[in-house]
């Protein structure tokens, strides 16, 4: 993965939790270099051994880490980073969530190793959304949650999660999420 | 225009606009109409609307826009804060009358000139072959990697200043170290040196030199421990200072010459015809580097001569020579097999059947590691049996034009006599104080002590006129020597007292600090007898005879043609004393027959090799005893044999009228000073 979602994850235990924490979280993880680079392509495992360790650490489930992660992602370094292209792909959640395979088409030109998510987003009849999950990676699903409930709060549109459902698949994760909006 | 080409075109383009010969609008696409709230203000004129940038002469008519077809139109709107890029298409060819802007929002006009909450560009604005979308999300992310980078540099500078921190903390404990091994070392040197031996059982003065060399070679294990730690540490590589190179090659040269003299084997300094002997450099590094280089081939030569040679060649900096020292022996040899372990520490000997009874084996791996801090390059060249030759490669800066005054090819001689002069011996330790006391005492000078740096001063201001040199130890209880040498140099009545360190401090910042404190010289503890003639003599009168003002060299040899000059053996004798003095007269006579002979030999057969090492040996016997007109002679035979001009037998006869007579003269003084035992102390 790029070096933005390590840094991003680095950022999340300093503002919560102070640099002796993300030294314990290096210290557990086995990684002995934190200077990450936003353009630079590191290997998967480096991330996936940050957000173990940060769990062990913040005495967390795997999940609640990869959750509590999607929402930092949203709230600090998208909108610290990247809030033109934010308000450009759109100003409530239906309509962002409908543009994210075109973000992500965009993001793909620039960062040439980029491995997207694939999204399927459909409106139910009972104004819950259907959004399908579909990446390479496995066990990102939470993290997937957590930017979702992320969105919510920037568009100022509290959610609740309906349903979870993995779809087995030959390689990588699929899931269905279903969610209403409170307001809607 | 027909309405499949116009969506066509919308399909490609969100901002699409039909405008006839007028530049009135016709139609418009639907991202450009919601923008410019075009419908509503009709009629509206394109070029009324938006005002274009590029290109250039662009005024609306027909035929401008005409001739504009396929270049880049950048127009904006300030009243509707929108901008567009595109170009314009003819529509005659597809049987209209007019033109076609076709194009995109123009985003980078639209961020900057527009309010936050009027942008509200989305995604589907942008068609999907615009790249303006993805230049945002490269720049924001470069704007990112300027930041990661910045950051990088910050961590970066946070973590060089506690490495200095932390190098500093431990380059002061190494001076503390050094220091506190030193002393006591200095102490046992000192006292073993100065023991009275002449009426110890000789199994005693056996025992007591065993444990004076013992010491001196763990003062070389204790300097080489430090060294090295020092030197990883990064320490000490940036003592570069201006030096003259004569001067340092020749006190490199002093300190084996009482050794090569008891030897008898001869020591011989060349140098090329440069007259450049100002230099830029690590001195104390280079004067090491010779110096263990000469040790190394006295200790292993049994007979014959040690040539110390330097020529200076070309390097590709301006303002820098590369000077090849050599350093050639006529020893033992080293087996090629070993050229590159005897660099190893403590390697003794590589050579089959020769064991080293001295040293710790440390000396050539400090000229490797000292010769390459400088940049430098050491090679070996050898023969088993006939000998061995050190190259020591290194460019150095040349020094202040004005300094340039060498003096060609040089033979070495060394001008020690007694020092003449008052001083004030400063240190807190008693055994220093009163063992170097008694060493100054015996040189000749008059010396008062003090204890503190207070009491320094005391004395200093309160007699300016008295000493004309103090030798002040650096770290002392109360104020120290540093502090002690401001106080004196402040007092306008004494700021021209000479103040030298006298310190077991060796760190080249030390050294910086005392300067820094006006002092004048810097010497290491311990410090031999002969070693405080040459470092005190700068500043002392070194005889009434001689006076300051003496140089070596072959001038004052030629002005001084006498076939026995006293003032030259008198130097030798306070060098190693009036014993061993007569022990090296008593062995140079009993062999100079036989080299005599050797020589004639030589000659008649031809053998010029022998005969340039027998008369080399001879003529610098003879130049160190002061039997100058024969050492010249004997150097005039050896500077032929070596120029490929051979020596006739005649000339070698001519030699012995006043070899005899300053034989003569020499046996004679010998004999005189033997009398007195003490009579030169």
């Amino acid at each position: 993965m790029y070096g933005i979602i390590n840094k991003s994850l680095k950022d999340m235990v300093l503002r919560g939790f102070g640099e002796s924490t993300w030294r314990q979280v290096m210290d557990s993880a086995g990684v002995a270099e934190d200077s990450f680079l936003t353009m630079r392509s590191y290997d998967d495992q480096v991330t996936f051994a940050l957000a173990a360790a940060t769990a062990d650490v913040l005495n967390l489930t795997l999940n609640d880490a990869l959750h509590a992660f999607g929402v930092h992602w949203v709230e600090n370094t998208l909108a610290e980073q990247y809030e033109v292209l934010m308000q450009a792909t759109g100003s409530d959640m239906g309509g962002f969530l409908k543009n994210l395979n075109v973000l992500h088409d965009r993001i793909s030109s620039t960062f040439l190793n980029y491995r997207p998510p694939h999204f399927i987003v459909e409106d139910l009849d009972d104004d819950a959304i259907k959004v399908t999950y579909v990446s390479e990676r496995v066990g990102l699903t939470p993290f997937f949650e957590g930017v979702l409930v992320g969105l919510s709060t920037r568009f100022s549109q509290p959610m609740t999660i309906q349903k979870v459902e993995f779809i087995a698949v030959e390689q990588g994760e699929k899931t269905e999420i279903t969610f209403v909006n409170k307001s809607g | 225009m027909n309405d499949l080409l116009w969506t066509e075109l919308t399909q490609l383009f969100s901002v699409v606009c039909q405008i006839d010969k007028s530049g009135g609008i016709v139609r418009a696409s639907h991202l450009l109409t919601k923008r410019c709230n075009l419908g509503v203000d009709s009629p509206q004129k394109f070029f009324e609307i938006f005002k274009f940038k590029r290109p250039t002469g662009i005024d609306g008519s027909y035929q401008s826009l005409q001739g504009a077809v396929g270049q880049l139109f950048l127009g904006a709107s300030e009243t509707h804060q929108f901008a567009i890029r595109g170009q314009m298409i003819s529509l005659e060819k597809h049987g209209t009358e007019g033109m076609c802007f076709v194009g995109v929002p123009w985003l980078w006009w639209i961020q900057s000139n527009s309010k936050p909450a009027n942008v509200a560009l989305t995604l589907a604005d942008f068609p999907v072959h615009d790249v303006q979308m993805d230049q945002l999300l490269f720049m924001s992310t470069q704007q990112a990697m300027v930041d990661d980078l910045q950051m990088l540099n910050e961590e970066l500078e946070t973590a060089k200043k506690t490495l200095e921190e932390n190098t500093r903390v431990k380059q002061d404990f190494f001076h503390h170290v050094s220091h506190e091994m030193r002393t006591p070392l200095n102490g046992v040197i000192s006292a073993l040196a100065l023991t009275p031996k002449d009426n110890l059982p000789i199994k005693t003065v056996e025992l007591l030199g065993l444990a004076a060399s013992s010491a001196d070679r763990l003062l070389e294990v204790v300097n080489f421990t430090l060294e090295t730690a020092s030197a990883e540490a990064g320490f000490g590589v940036d003592s570069c200072e201006e030096f003259d190179l004569n001067q340092v090659l020749t006190e490199a040269i002093s300190v084996i010459r009482a050794q090569a003299l008891d030897k008898g084997i001869g020591l011989v300094y060349e140098r090329d015809g440069s007259r450049v002997v100002s230099y830029r450099g690590q001195a104390q590094l280079l004067r090491q580097v010779v110096t263990n280089l000469l040790s190394n081939a006295l200790k292993f030569t049994q007979q014959g001569a040690i040539v110390l040679r330097v020529d200076q060649g070309i390097d590709s900096r301006k303002d820098f020579d590369r000077l090849n020292i050599s350093v050639q022996d006529s020893g033992i040899g080293i087996p090629a097999s070993a050229y590159e372990a005897i660099f190893e520490p403590f390697i003794k000997s590589v050579t089959p059947g020769f064991k080293s009874a001295n040293g710790t084996g440390l000396g050539l791996n400090i000229v490797k590691r000292y010769v390459e801090m400088m940049g430098g390059e050491i090679a070996l060249q050898s023969v088993l049996g006939e000998g061995s030759r050190f190259n020591v490669d290194i460019a150095f800066e040349r020094g202040d034009p004005a300094k340039q005054i060498g003096l060609g090819s040089t033979p070495a001689l060394e001008h020690h006599g007694k020092l003449r002069g008052h001083v004030l011996l400063v240190d807190d330790i008693e055994t220093n104080l009163s063992l170097n006391a008694e060493v100054l005492g015996r040189l000749g000078l008059a010396v008062d002590i003090a204890d503190t740096g207070e009491e320094a001063v005391a004395l200093v201001t309160a007699n300016p006129n008295t000493y004309q040199l103090i030798l002040m130890d650096l770290e002392m209880p109360g104020i120290d020597g540093f502090e002690a040498a401001r106080r004196i140099l402040v007092d306008p009545a004494c700021s021209s007292v000479l103040i030298v360190a006298l310190t077991a401090f060796t760190g080249e910042a030390q050294r910086q600090k005392a300067f820094a404190a006006g002092m004048v010289g810097f010497i290491s503890k311990p410090v031999s007898q002969a070693q405080f003639v040459e470092y005190l003599s700068p500043w002392l009168s070194v005889d009434a005879a001689a006076g300051l003002d003496e140089q070596p060299g072959e001038v004052a040899v030629d002005e001084v043609i006498k076939d026995f000059d006293i003032q030259v053996f008198s130097r030798l004798a306070d060098q190693v004393g009036v014993d061993t003095t007569g022990k090296l007269v008593d062995k140079f006579l009993s062999e100079s027959a036989g080299r005599w002979e050797a020589l004639r030999s030589a000659i008649s057969a031809g053998n010029m090799p022998v005969a340039a090492r027998e008369a080399h040996t001879l003529g610098s016997a003879c130049l160190s005893f002061g039997l100058i007109s024969s050492g010249n002679a004997f150097r005039k035979i050896e500077s032929d044999v070596n120029g490929r001009r051979a020596p006739s037998l005649s000339d070698l006869d001519m030699i012995v009228p006043s070899l005899f007579s300053g034989i003569e003269s020499l046996e004679q003084t010998v004999t005189a000073l033997r009398v007195p035992d003490d009579a030169f102390r």
